[in-house]
C-alpha cells in the first residue's frame, strides 16, 4: 500500500534543500552555509548555482525520459539511452572533433548524431506506422552498437588528443561552458516534462498493456509517438550539455515507484524531484571527494545508485 | 429487438496470415448474453481485437447501434464498449487506481476524477466483490481476483457493451462461476450486452443465451446451446467424441467427454 503522499511530498523537499545547501558549501573551496550570501562569495555560488540548475535539468529530464520509455516499451529495465541518443551523441561529437571544429561546436554535433540515431531507430522499428517495443528495443541496440564501433574506430585513427575530449562525453560531467546553452536545454527539458504531463493517463493506461489502453480510449499510437519524439528530444540536448550520465532513468523512476507506486501523476513531479536531488547530491560528491580533481558525475551515480537501487529492491521481493 | 453491434462480411489477418476470420457475419442483440466458442487459433480472439478496433478488417464493415465503427471517436467509443482483455500488467498499481483508469473515456485529458467518478468505481468494486482489495497492488492478487478487477475497470467504463476474452482460461470453477455469475447480473439487472468469448462448452451452454461457434475462420453454426452443442458439431469441429444430455436442474446441455481409447473398442 502507499505511503502517505505529504510525508513522501515534504521529506523530497528537505531533501531538496538539504542538496542545495550542501551543493553551495561544498567544493574545492568549503564555504560554511552561514556566508552563503555574502558579497565575497558571490563568484564561486555562482558557478555553483548553475551546476545545481544543470544537475535539475539532468536529474528531472533523464528520471522523466526513463518513466516515458519504461511504460512505452513495457520494460521496466529501459533507459533514456536506449533509442541510440548517447552513442548518437558520442559519434557526433568524435567527428567534429576529428574533423577539426571547435569545442564550442561540439554540443551541436552531438545533437545532430543523437537525432540522426533516433530517426534511425524510428525508420529500422516502423512497422506500416506502429512502432512496437520489441522493435524499438532491437534497433535501438543496433544502432547503439553500430555507431559506438564507428566511434572506437574514429578516435583509433585519430590524433590522441581527441581521446581526452571525449571522456567526458562518455562519463558525463555538470561543468556549465555556455550560459544561454544551458538556459535553452532547461527550456527544453521544462517544456517537455509539462507536455509529457499532460499525457500522464495515457501512460497509466498504456502501463497496463497496450490493447487494454486501446480500449480504454486512448490513441495509444499518436500518443507514443509524441512521447517517444519528447524523450528523444530531452536525452539528445542533455547529452550535448552534460554527456551520458547513467543510471540516474533507471534508478529515480524505480525508487518513487517503490515508494509510492505507478501513477504517473505521482510519479512524473515526484520523479523530477528525487531525480534533482540525487543528481545535485551525486555531483556535489564528485566533486568533493577527491578535490580538486571531479570524479565524473557518470561514476558517483553508479557508485552511489547502484547500492542503494540493490537495497530497495531485495526489500520489495521480501514485501511479496 | 435492436442490433447493438453487427458484422457484415468481416475478413481480417495478420502479415504472414492474411485469412484469419473468413467473412463472417452476424448481428448481436441488445441485451442478449452471446458466448464464442471455437478450437485454439480459430479466430476468436482476433474478432475481439477487431470489434475493439486494435485489428482492421481487410474486407467488410463492423456497426455499433447502426454506426461505423471507425467513425466514433476514440473514448467515445470506449464510453458505449468494455472488453476485457487477458494482456499481462506488472507495473505496481492499485486497485483501485487501476479500476479508476476505467472512467478515462469519460474524463477530459488532465481533468482529474471526481466525487461521481470515485462513487462509480467503489460501486464497481462492490459489485465485483474487489472491494476490500482496493489498497493492493496488482501483483499481489490472485488470478481470480485480477480477473475481476479487471472486469470492474471495464465497467467502470460504464459500457453498454461488454465483452469478454476468456474470462474463465486461468480459474478454478468456483472462480469461473463468479464471474460468469456477475456477468450474467449484469445482463439481467442492467441490461448490459455481453458478448463472452470461453474454452469450457459445458459453462458457455449454462449461461449464455446464443452460442456462436467458429471454425477455422468461419461461423460453423449459430443459435441456441442445444442447437449448437450436439455431439455430431463437436465432433466434427473438436474431433472428440462427445456425449450430450440435459442438466437435471437447469435444463441446459451438458457434454461428457469420451476418451480415445473408448470410441476406438467401440
Amino acid at each position: 500500500m502507499p505511503k502517505s503522499n505529504f510525508m513522501i511530498i515534504m521529506g523530497l523537499l528537505l531533501l531538496f534543500a538539504g542538496a542545495v545547501i550542501f551543493g553551495l558549501s561544498h567544493g574545492s573551496a568549503h564555504i560554511p552555509w552561514q556566508e552563503l550570501f555574502l558579497e565575497k562569495n558571490r563568484a564561486i555560488i555562482y558557478v555553483r548555482l548553475l551546476r545545481i540548475i544543470l544537475a535539475c535539468a539532468a536529474g528531472s529530464g533523464l528520471s522523466v525520459c526513463g518513466i516515458v520509455l519504461q511504460a512505452v516499451l513495457r520494460n521496466a529495465l529501459a533507459d533514456p539511452y536506449l533509442l541510440g541518443t548517447s552513442s548518437g551523441a558520442s559519434l557526433g561529437a568524435v567527428t567534429a572533433l576529428a574533423l577539426g571544429f571547435n569545442v564550442l561546436y561540439m554540443p551541436v554535433a552531438a545533437f545532430c548524431g543523437a537525432a540522426l540515431a533516433v530517426l534511425i531507430v524510428y525508420f529500422v522499428a516502423n512497422e506500416r506506422g506502429r512502432l512496437y517495443a520489441h522493435s524499438l528495443i532491437l534497433a535501438g541496440v543496433i544502432v547503439s552498437i553500430a555507431f559506438s564501433g564507428i566511434v572506437v574506430f574514429t578516435v583509433s585513427i585519430s590524433p590522441n588528443e581527441a581521446l581526452y575530449g571525449l571522456m567526458w562525453w562518455l562519463w558525463g560531467s555538470l561543468e556549465v561552458y555556455n550560459v544561454q546553452v544551458l538556459s535553452l536545454v532547461c527550456a527544453v527539458v521544462a517544456i517537455a516534462t509539462a507536455i509529457i504531463f499532460i499525457f500522464y493517463q495515457d501512460l497509466n493506461a498504456i502501463s497496463l498493456g497496450e490493447e487494454r489502453a486501446r480500449y480504454l480510449g486512448v490513441n495509444i499510437e499518436l500518443s507514443k509517438k509524441i512521447l517517444l519524439i519528447l524523450a528523444s528530444l530531452v536525452t539528445a540536448s542533455l547529452v550535448c550539455v552534460c554527456g551520458v550520465i547513467g543510471f540516474v532513468g533507471l534508478i529515480v523512476p524505480h525508487t518513487v515507484r517503490l515508494l509510492c507506486g505507478a501513477n504517473h501523476r505521482r510519479l512524473i513531479p515526484l520523479s523530477c524531484l528525487l531525480g534533482s536531488v540525487f543528481m545535485i547530491f551525486c555531483d556535489t560528491l564528485g566533486r568533493v571527494l577527491f578535490a580538486p580533481v571531479q570524479v565524473p558525475i557518470g561514476v558517483t551515480t553508479a557508485i552511489v545508485g547502484a547500492p542503494i537501487f540493490i537495497i530497495l529492491f531485495k526489500k520489495r521481493q521480501k514485501r511479496l | 429487438m435492436s442490433l447493438i453491434l453487427s458484422l457484415e462480411n468481416i475478413s481480417a489477418g495478420y502479415p504472414g496470415n492474411d485469412r484469419v476470420i473468413k467473412g463472417i457475419s452476424f448481428g448481436v442483440d441488445k441485451g442478449s448474453f452471446t458466448g464464442i466458442i471455437g478450437p485454439n487459433g480459430c479466430g476468436k480472439s482476433t474478432l475481439v481485437r477487431l470489434i475493439g478496433r486494435v485489428v482492421k478488417p481487410s474486407a467488410g464493415n463492423i456497426k455499433l447501434m447502426g454506426k461505423e465503427i471507425v467513425q466514433f471517436g476514440a473514448k467515445e467509443f470506449s464510453r458505449i464498449v468494455g472488453i476485457v482483455s487477458q494482456e499481462e500488467a506488472d507495473f505496481p498499481f492499485t486497485v483501485k487506481e487501476a479500476v479508476l483508469m476505467g472512467r478515462i473515456p469519460h474524463l477530459k485529458r488532465l481533468e482529474f476524477e471526481k466525487d461521481a467518478d470515485f462513487n462509480i468505481a467503489d460501486n464497481v468494486l462492490k459489485l465485483t466483490d474487489t472491494f476490500h482489495l482496493r489498497d493492493k497492488f496488482l501483483s499481489e492478487l490472485s488470478s481470480g481476483e485480477r480477473q475481476r478487477v479487471m472486469t470492474a475497470m471495464a465497467l467502470a467504463q460504464e459500457p453498454q457493451l461488454l465483452i469478454l476474452d476468456e474470462p474463465t482460461s486461468h480459474l478454478d470453477i468456483g472462480h469461473g462461476m463468479q464471474i460468469l455469475d456477475l456477468l450474467k447480473k449484469l445482463n439481467r439487472e442492467k441490461g448490459i450486452t455481453i458478448i463472452v468469448v470461453l474454452h469450457d462448452l459445458n459453462l458457455t451452454a449454462e449461461y449464455c443465451d446464443r452460442i456462436i461457434f467458429i471454425d477455422n475462420g468461419c461461423i460453423f453454426k449459430d443459435g441456441g446451446p442445444f442447437d449448437v452443442l450436439t455431439y455430431e458439431n463437436i465432433e466434427a469441429v473438436y474431433k472428440t467424441v462427445v456425449v450430450v444430455k440435459e442438466n437435471p436442474v437447469t435444463k441446459k446441455p451438458y457434454l461428457f467427454p469420451i476418451p480415445g481409447d473408448l470410441c476406438k473398442r467401440v
